[in-house]
């Protein structure tokens, strides 16, 4: 996902996508202080500023002030947090609103500047006008003011803190650096991923039912309409529990090709299946050693939730898929059950979660591929999806 | 106030609901600038705030939840000013060691009294209103356009966004960190990582889906807006009084 820093739009029009950032970063401002209050995690970290600290880097100085100095307003009287009274709800929708301002006005000046650099002294003017503004009202009502100034000073520190920390690498999205900040770690978690793989690779089977898992595969793969004669692609294949089946289902002429992360699991796999019809690779997903257009079929099982980039992932399946070729994207049991499993796992698959299938469905639909079905129930978790081309055959969508 | 609103406190469905929705947002604003300005340091005073503040949440028909909900959390908000008395005392030229001036507790009465009552007015006016009164009533108090296209798109997202967090929460609960500091710790970690990049892709689908049907703020309009009527007129006449015994109060001229 590239982001571009928005330019202004056309005869002082706010466009669709500046409203679309100030409504997203607007709600995340409203929701987040529930959250962090729901955790204990209090207002010591300033939660409603995150967002819309953040959002100053995406949008002009006005879209950006405007968002700031609402959404303290509208969390008082929908929340009763900040208070209308004393006015800190209006003290921060100011600070806020002059820290947007500041924030967008200097990148509209030096688009290239280092996120910190400008937020860092950002961060402690508008702060400065907060307690200021605080002094003064306290000086006013007969409260002791230097004692709540000194307050405001303490208890912003650690927010102060949090967004030097969080807001730089969110920020810095915007000039579409994503993909190159992420693949350095990506490529340390699929190794890792692979390791952990190969460790359990000859214990994989024997942790198993598989007469049971044999009986569902079965069943799944009559379910989806596999046809005799198909190519079908493999995705994170394992210990070829999915592959057996489908060779069992093919005609002479289908072909399966089964990739893995894990040569171990590879490995283990071609000692156990020995049929001329398979083709087997160790290979990533998200770079497939195939060719375009290769495939009727490509069915993911039990492998979704250890694909670190699941958009790309779902690109390169869309190139080995043939014009009208079907993606399955299937586990054989509840998504809930199969995110217990990997958490208790732990290490480098614990935080593999499956997202939910709306989700998945939703992901798929943005890489180009038309959904037919999105299935989550107690027995299964099944999305199907389509290359353009031609119909296919799948469970209708519950 | 919306769909965020009313699923955490109720709809409000008291006689204020059947009034213009511009009138209400009016009569709202008001009714905590009438509160605000009356003073908390004498009886009239207060018995004014406390008085307003209970009819106006009465017509509104602020949902119980909700209002036992917002005392809470005002008793946890404005009490704490309490614990300044012994400071402020000692600013004070008649304080002794035994025993604090009362007028040392004026400056957290008057904290606690405006506190609540702007917390109620304003949570009350919220109960009454729907997203679609909130719009029409906005639009028809000429209130800035763009204000009002971030105040209903702010409003919409954050029911999407609801849903989505309640997933990510999940999320944590299924990896096991369920305990306060295990929680708190998953969430600190997981803002630049998953919360605000899934914020930046929400925010660009629903931009190519607004762009995608040529939606702009210049493009909201009031659809049927009602003209305010004769109860309407009625209800603003009576809050503008109500503001001017309030400023009246204030400058000492009643009570």
């Amino acid at each position: 996902m590239d982001i571009v820093l928005l330019d202004a739009p056309a005869r002082g029009r706010w466009t669709a996508r500046e409203l679309a950032y100030c409504g997203a970063f607007g709600a995340a401002a409203l929701l987040l202080p529930v959250l962090f209050h729901l955790v204990r995690l209090g207002h010591v970290f300033m939660p409603m500023y995150l967002p819309l600290v953040t959002l100053a880097f995406f949008v002009p100085p006005l879209p950006a002030a405007a968002t700031a100095a609402v959404v303290p307003l509208l969390s008082a009287a929908l929340t009763g947090m900040p208070p209308l009274y004393p006015p800190v709800a209006l003290f921060m929708a100011l600070e806020l609103a002059f820290m947007a301002a500041l924030i967008a006005g200097v990148l509209r000046l030096r688009r290239q500047a280092d996120e910190r650099l400008v937020l860092l002294p950002v961060l402690c003017c508008g702060r400065a006008l907060y307690v200021a503004l605080v002094y003064a009202f306290s000086r006013l009502i007969g409260l002791p003011a230097g004692f709540m100034a000194g307050l405001s000073i303490l208890s912003g520190w650690p927010g102060i803190v949090l967004m030097l920390a969080v807001v730089p690498p969110v920020a810095r999205l915007r000039h579409g650096r994503r993909r190159a900040a992420a693949q350095a770690p990506e490529r340390t978690a699929g190794a890792g991923k692979a390791a952990f793989f190969d460790a359990i690779a000859d214990e994989w089977d024997a942790r198993q039912d598989l007469q049971e898992l044999s009986g569902k595969l079965a069943r799944g793969i009559e379910e989806l309409g596999v046809h005799p004669d198909e190519r079908i692609l493999d995705v994170g294949c394992g210990t070829g529990n999915l592959t057996r089946a489908l060779l069992e289902r093919l005609s002479p002429e289908g072909r399966v090709t089964a990739i893995d992360i894990a040569p171990r699991m590879i490995a283990a796999a071609r000692r156990k299946i020995r049929d001329p019809r398979v083709e087997w690779h160790v290979a990533d997903v998200r770079d497939l050693p195939l060719r375009d257009s290769s495939f009727d079929r490509v069915i993911c099982f039990s492998a979704w939730p250890h694909i670190d980039d699941r958009e790309a992932a779902a690109a390169e399946i869309l190139r080995v898929l043939k014009p009208g070729g079907t993606l399955h994207i299937w586990h054989a049991a509840a998504r809930g059950r199969i995110n217990e499993i990997h958490a208790a796992a732990g290490g480098p698959i614990g935080r593999d979660l499956l997202p939910p299938a709306g989700e998945t469905a939703e992901l798929l639909a943005r890489c180009g591929l038309r959904v037919r079905a999105a299935i989550d129930d107690r027995e299964r978790y099944l999305v199907t999806a389509a290359r353009d081309g031609r119909g296919v055959d799948a469970p209708r969508a519950r | 106030m919306a769909h965020f609103a009313h699923d955490l406190w109720g709809r409000g469905r008291g006689p204020a609901a059947a009034l213009a929705p511009q009138g209400r947002i009016l009569a709202g604003a008001l009714l905590v600038a009438a509160c605000m300005t009356a003073p908390a340091d004498s009886a009239t005073g207060t018995a004014f705030i406390a008085a307003v503040t209970l009819a106006w949440a009465g017509a509104c028909g602020i949902p119980r939840r909700a209002a036992g909900s917002f005392a809470l959390l005002g008793l946890a908000m404005f009490l704490p000013y309490f614990l300044l008395v012994p400071l402020l005392a000692m600013e004070r030229p008649d304080a002794t060691a035994q025993a604090f001036p009362a007028s040392a507790a004026g400056a957290p009465w008057d904290v606690f009294l405006h506190g609540m009552a702007g917390m109620f007015l304003a949570a009350a006016t919220a109960s009454s209103l729907g997203p679609s009164d909130l719009r029409r009533g906005l639009l028809a108090l000429r209130v800035p356009r763009a204000v009002t296209a971030i105040v209903v798109q702010v409003l919409h997202q954050t029911g999407e966004l609801l849903d989505e967090t309640r997933r990510l929460a999940a999320a944590y609960a299924v990896r096991g960190a369920a305990g306060r500091g295990k929680t708190a710790t998953a969430i600190l970690a997981a803002l630049p990582r998953v919360w605000l990049p899934r914020i930046i892709g929400r925010a660009e689908r629903v931009a190519a889906a607004m762009e995608l049907r040529g939606y702009a703020e210049a493009d909201l309009r009031v659809f049927g807006a009602p003209p305010l009527g004769a109860a309407d007129a009625a209800l603003i006449i009576a809050v503008v009084a109500v503001l001017a015994i309030a400023a009246g109060l204030r400058l000492g001229w009643i009570g």
